[in-house]
């Protein structure tokens, strides 16, 4: 029994749970800005070409293919202008997976690491599904995998392998980590995060400008358990710090109140940033079904992409 | 320390608190010890927090912790009774010594409708000096408490410093204590007590109280016996305490109830006679304000007599109403089995055994247990006084001992004894004839009645033996004659009464034919009756008019009447001879015309107006006869005007219109009157002596004279009462006497508690007890007497030695005393190898004088006089309220105010609470159980 459920344990493609997979597969993930691709696909890219969706016009210039001149222009006006297209590219998408020491935690069935391992496959799958290109970088103190995105789908095992492979052991070091992603990065592409954040708040700040700086779109899932949200615990408990962190023996219903506190200002903080840089923030705690929440949040990118209104589902 | 410790009442209480207090913080440290253990990733926040909240946190904990330490602390504070005075341990001068004296008289009983069940004097009285320890054991100052009960003055039943163990013993003493049924002098355990009192540290300025629990009644207070003691403190601070139910009301008025009382029981005969009717009476006695009515049942043997029981409709307020009924005495087969089969009476070989004679006379009588009780009378005043017991003697015939002085040495019989023996009934009596010599030989007490016919001087040692029998409840009767001795007779009045009255030193002399002739045409009667109405004479008066046609020549005449007349009744006279000489005649007459003069008090009563006319037409006859007829009319009209009835009073048996009180002296003028006119010497003459009777007849009780006697000068008959026209009224002058003689006296089996003695046994060579049994009355008594049947208790009755008279050893039994009324019989042996066993008894009913429950008044007990108020210094009234079912209403022990200590007073109570209100908030705000809204941006983040 034991042996079994080592062996389930050991198996990368846990991370590939069905019933998520079931509930995401009608759904697409499509960039909400123009990304750097290598083929056509269903993402605007930063480069005009082909397709029906127009875009300006510009005036001419010496070099442009006087296909693309726009002869209505020219008669109304007796100027030369160029028609110009949004021309669609397919995704590189890389995610990044917090495996540090603390994403260990977990009162419920998963830890914050395994929750975060299968939402980066689900979502990698889900991507790979439609033809963009997906990479992984899975990190503590330094990066510990590293695949450059690939569109092929045999790219999903290796990247429910590199998920597998990291065992939870020392602290985060937030902004070098984010600073090689981008370095690592040449063209601009969509970046997902999951990680529980507990790093310097203002590392991670820089590191995440440091990405929008280089044109990615960043989404950060940021994962916490139930416990670390509602802190529930009663009677005198020792809580032992991971990550190198002090112990501390309290009474913790005394403590609640601010710890509570303490969090809600972290929060805010993080949100804040997130939002002020432009990065996607989804903020998840690991008790919620896997499926709801990435059903949820495909919905709402697929709302604000159209203009809707973000639905609450 | 031991200044510090005297500042509380119980500081081992505080020590403990001490202890406990250190249990909150032992349980904050073993709470620090066992936690558990939680690897977790959001340190940064938790240090944050702890370190933000940690000044907070301990601030409370602390205060948690405190609160609870002080909560204990204060608890030990309350229990050890802190006195907050600050004073020192009392110094030995302010002690307080109480002495109590509790009643346990039979009227403590009593009980009251209002008072709930269960409750009565003596319960409320206990309840009192239960009280009293309790708030002597929360006294400020060292508390000592003595206690005795007014039946044993010199026992003191609890005498200790009041303290947990003694207070429990004085519970269980008071639980366990139990009332005697009889009067008790309250005055003498109150007078010892006193002494007590004072004789405790008699250097010392103790406080000194002095408390009575008593239900204050009127016959205990009316002698003035305790009121003198309370007149004199003496240091001593008085604290009475009324214990009557219902209780007095606010204005000290005492509260009265009802309460029918059995005040007497008797027999006309001591002795019954086994088949014979016996008339028996019982008296009730009303104590309340209203007439009611009762049922009398009577039981005998333990089986009711339907036939005696009976509906008494009229008891009249403050009235003793006498209750006659009849009984058939029976010995019963059993009895009659458990005795020597055939004649008593000795052999040949014995009769010269005047002793073996006297135990086998003995040995034939029975016991018959009599009962009355007034049925369905619990519900109010006394209980023990519903209910009387008597024990009679029930034998086949009479033991008759008669001693004739004119039987010649040799003869059997004389003249006198031939005529007493043929008056005799034989189916009731068994005499036996005796000279004079004889009778120092004989067993009295195994005799009813003693007969001395015609008898000289008797010995010293005969007389003394005469003398103990009659006073152990024997009969006497002498008959007198020619050789009666005056000196002897008047020696033997003087020594307790033995003969009734004083003789002259001379008979009355001898008639001449003259004389003889004339008493014989004389038409008067020879006989007169001063109390017609005696039950003694009321088999003669019917022949009350042929007594003039008796004979009666010689008689031996009183002398000095002022000396013996008011202790002895006259039962039957010779006419008076004063009527014979007309200065004497005129002067009476006189006198009954101004005694009914009409005109004048109390006839002119205006209460008398409707019944005057009637008594008019009498008194108009009395009139007539004083004018025209001799002396014996005019007394025939006296008694016919004193025998007036009432008017409208044609159910009333016996009443008279002079019954009236207006009218009672102007009858008892007319009686005397009546004696006045018609009574001349003395002729038949009784008196109680100690528990028995004497009587004498001072004519011969045969018609001739002996010879030799100091009248034997004349030869002539002293009179023809036993051979002449009247020989046929003789034998029941003879039996009514003698059945007199065995009439009890008043109650004299209803006897009272704790007498050791309770019977003398006589001379016997060696006797044994081999059975004692009391039946107590509140078993309800139903077993026969003899001892058989049920409810029987056991006692130890003890043979008592004494002497006798004559030097000789004689025997009484005795027992302790009975706490319960009821009654006790015995047997014994003369010796352990006798055959024979002689058997009695005796009754033991409780006191009549306990029944009157009448409450004295409150200025005859109250301590402070009629002005005092509450609270006084010296001497304090308390009336204890019947004790309602919640117990609330009493008044508090008295004599124990002191100042309030700490845990009395209401501030340290109100710390207590709001020290336990403020632990409680801190508990609930440490425990965090409290609902904590998570921020915003939790909430939003989720």
């Amino acid at each position: 029994m034991m042996a079994e459920r080592d062996s389930e344990r050991k198996n990368p493609r846990r991370f590939l749970d069905p019933a998520v997979l079931a509930g995401i597969g009608r759904l697409e993930l499509r960039a909400h800005q123009a990304v750097e691709g290598f083929l056509s696909g269903m993402h605007p890219s930063p480069f005009f070409g082909h397709s029906v969706e127009f875009v300006q016009h510009r005036e001419y210039t010496t070099g442009d293919d006087i296909r693309h001149l726009d002869w209505k222009v020219w008669s109304k006006t007796d100027r030369f202008y160029i028609k110009q297209f949004e021309a669609e590219t397919n995704l590189r998408c890389t995610l990044v997976v917090d495996v540090s020491e603390s994403m260990g935690y977990g009162s419920g069935p998963m830890t914050k690491r395994e929750y975060a391992a299968t939402a980066a496959a689900s979502s990698a799958w889900l991507l790979l599904r439609q033809q963009d290109a997906v990479g992984l970088v899975t990190f503590d103190s330094n990066i510990r995998t590293i695949l450059p995105p690939r569109s092929q789908s045999r790219h999903l095992e290796a990247i429910v392998s590199g998920l597998g492979n990291d065992r939870p052991r020392e602290k985060t070091d937030i902004l070098a980590i984010l600073k090689k992603v981008a370095q690592n990065l040449p063209t601009r592409g969509l970046v997902a995060i999951f990680s529980d954040l507990l790093v310097d708040r203002e590392a991670l700040i820089k590191g995440l400008q440091m990405l929008r700086q280089r044109k990615h779109e960043v989404v950060v899932f940021h994962l916490m358990d139930k416990d670390e949200v509602d802190f529930p615990f009663m009677g005198p408990t020792r809580f032992e710090g991971m990550e190198s962190l002090p112990d501390l023996l309290c009474d913790p219903a005394a403590l609640r109140d601010g710890y509570l506190q303490e969090l809600a200002v972290y929060l805010q903080e993080v949100r804040r940033g997130a939002t002020k840089l432009g990065v996607d923030y989804q903020f998840i705690r690991t008790d919620e079904p896997l499926d709801t929440v990435l059903t949820r949040f495909l919905h709402e990118r697929e709302a604000i992409r159209r203009g809707g209104p973000v639905s609450q589902g | 320390m031991g200044g510090l410790l005297g500042l509380f009442l119980n500081p081992w209480a505080l020590a403990a608190a001490g202890l406990l207090a250190s249990i909150p913080v032992i349980i904050h440290l073993i709470n620090r010890m066992r936690y558990r253990r939680v690897r977790w990733a959001a340190m940064e926040f938790l240090l944050a927090a702890q370190k933000r909240m940690k000044r907070k946190m301990i601030i409370e904990q602390m205060l948690l912790l405190a609160s609870r330490v002080l909560l204990v602390l204060l608890a030990g504070l309350l229990l050890s009774r802190w006195l907050f005075s600050g004073a020192p341990p009392a110094p030995p001068e302010d002690w307080i010594l109480h002495e109590v004296v509790l009643d346990d008289s039979a009227s403590m009983s009593d009980t009251s409708r209002d008072a709930g069940a269960g409750s009565d004097c003596f319960a409320l009285a206990k309840d009192g000096i239960r009280s009293l320890g309790e708030s002597a054991l929360s006294a400020k100052t060292p508390t000592r408490l003595r206690l005795r009960r007014a039946s044993e003055p010199d026992k003191v039943l609890f005498d200790e410093q009041v303290g947990d163990e003694s207070l429990a013993t004085l519970v269980t003493l008071m639980e366990t204590a139990k009332l005697r049924a009889y009067q008790v002098n309250a005055s003498e355990a109150i007078g010892k007590a006193k002494a007590d009192l004072l004789a405790q540290y008699p250097d010392q300025k103790c406080k000194r109280h002095l408390h009575f629990y008593s239900d204050m009644r009127k016959t205990d207070w009316e002698d003035g016996s305790l009121r003198g003691l309370m007149n004199q403190p003496e240091g001593v601070l008085w604290r009475v305490h009324d214990c009557a139910v219902p209780a007095r009301g606010e204005d000290g008025r005492p509260e009265s109830h009802g309460n029918l009382a059995l005040v007497a029981l008797g027999s006309e005969s001591r002795l019954a006679l086994d088949g014979q009717p016996m008339e028996c009476w019982a008296k009730i006695a009303n104590y309340g304000t209203q007439a009611r009515s009762a049922f009398l049942a009577i039981e005998l043997n333990g089986k009711r007599d339907p036939s005696a029981s009976r509906q008494v409709e009229s008891l009249p307020p403050g009235q003793v109403v006498e209750v006659r009924f009849r009984i058939i005495p029976s010995r019963g087969e059993s009895d009659r089995a458990s005795q020597p089969a055939g004649d008593p009476r000795p052999n040949a070989g014995e009769a010269q055994d005047p002793a073996r004679q006297g135990l086998s006379r003995r040995a034939v009588s029975s016991l018959m247990a009599v009962r009355v009780h007034l049925e369905n009378e619990s519900g109010e005043g006394l209980a023990a006084d519903n209910a009387r017991d008597m024990l009679l003697e029930v034998r086949d015939r009479i033991p008759l001992l008669v001693v004739d002085g004119t039987i010649q040495p040799g003869a059997s019989t004389s003249s006198d004894s031939l005529y007493f023996g043929a008056a005799l009934n034989p189916q009731l009596f068994d005499p036996l004839f005796l000279e004079t010599a004889d009778l120092e030989k004989q067993d009295l007490p195994s005799f009813a009645l003693v007969v001395l016919l015609n008898v000289g001087e008797l010995t010293d040692t005969a007389l003394a033996r005469l003398s103990e029998f009659v006073r152990g409840g024997g009969g006497l009767a002498w008959f007198t004659g020619d050789r009666t001795v005056p000196a002897f007779c008047n020696r033997a009045f003087e020594q307790d009464g033995l003969f009734p009255l004083l003789l002259a030193g001379q008979p009355s002399p001898s008639l001449s034919e003259k004389e003889r002739e004339e008493m014989r045409r004389d038409e008067s009667p020879k006989v007169v009756f001063p109390d017609p109405a005696s039950p003694v004479v009321a088999g003669l008066l019917p022949f009350r008019s042929v007594f003039r046609h008796l004979r009666m020549e010689r008689h031996w005449p009183s002398i000095d009447p002022s000396r013996w007349s008011d202790r002895a009744e006259t039962l039957l006279a010779l006419p008076s001879k004063g009527w014979q000489v007309a200065g004497q005649r005129e002067t009476v007459k006189r006198e009954i015309l101004d005694v009914l003069a009409l005109d004048k008090t109390p006839f002119t009563a205006p209460s008398l107006a409707p019944v005057l006319p009637g008594l008019e037409a009498e008194i108009g006859k009395v009139r007539s006869r004083i004018a025209t007829q001799g002396q014996f009319e005019i007394v025939t009209a006296l008694e016919e005007l004193l025998r007036m009835p009432p008017p409208g009073s044609a159910g009333q048996a016996g009443a008279t219109l002079w019954d009236r009180a207006e009218l009672r002296e102007t009858q008892a003028k007319l009686r005397g009157l009546i004696r006045k006119i018609q009574q001349g010497d003395p002729l038949l003459v009784a008196r109680d002596v100690g528990k028995g009777k004497t009587l004498a007849f001072l004519s011969s009780a045969g018609p001739a004279s002996s010879r030799g006697g100091v009248s034997s000068d004349s030869p002539a008959p002293w009179n023809e009462w036993a051979n002449g026209f009247l020989s046929a009224t003789f034998p029941i002058l003879v039996q009514d006497s003698l059945f007199y003689l065995l009439r009890q006296q008043s109650d004299s089996r209803s006897r009272l508690f704790a007498p050791q003695q309770v019977a003398e046994l006589g001379t016997l060579p060696n006797p044994v007890v081999v059975e004692s049994l009391y039946f107590p009355q509140s078993e309800g008594v139903v077993s026969a007497a003899s001892g058989r049947g049920a409810s029987v208790a056991k006692v130890a009755a003890r043979l008592l030695p004494g002497t006798a008279g004559n030097g000789s050893p004689t025997w009484s039994i005795g027992i302790d005393a009975q706490e319960n009324p009821g009654l006790l019989t015995y047997a014994v042996r003369p010796d352990p190898a006798s055959p024979l066993s002689v058997r009695g008894g005796a009754a033991f009913n409780v006191d009549i004088r306990e029944s009157d429950l009448e409450r004295a008044e409150k200025v005859s007990i109250d301590p402070r006089g009629d002005n005092g108020k509450p609270g006084d210094a010296t001497a304090d009234w308390f009336s204890l309220e019947s004790a309602s079912p919640s117990g609330a209403g009493k008044t508090p022990s008295p004599g124990l105010q002191r100042p309030l200590d700490a845990s009395e007073t209401p501030w340290l109570i109100l710390a207590l609470l709001a020290l336990l209100v403020i632990e409680q908030f801190l508990a609930w705000r440490c425990s965090h159980l409290q609902p904590v809204q998570p921020p915003a941006a939790v909430k939003g983040g989720a």
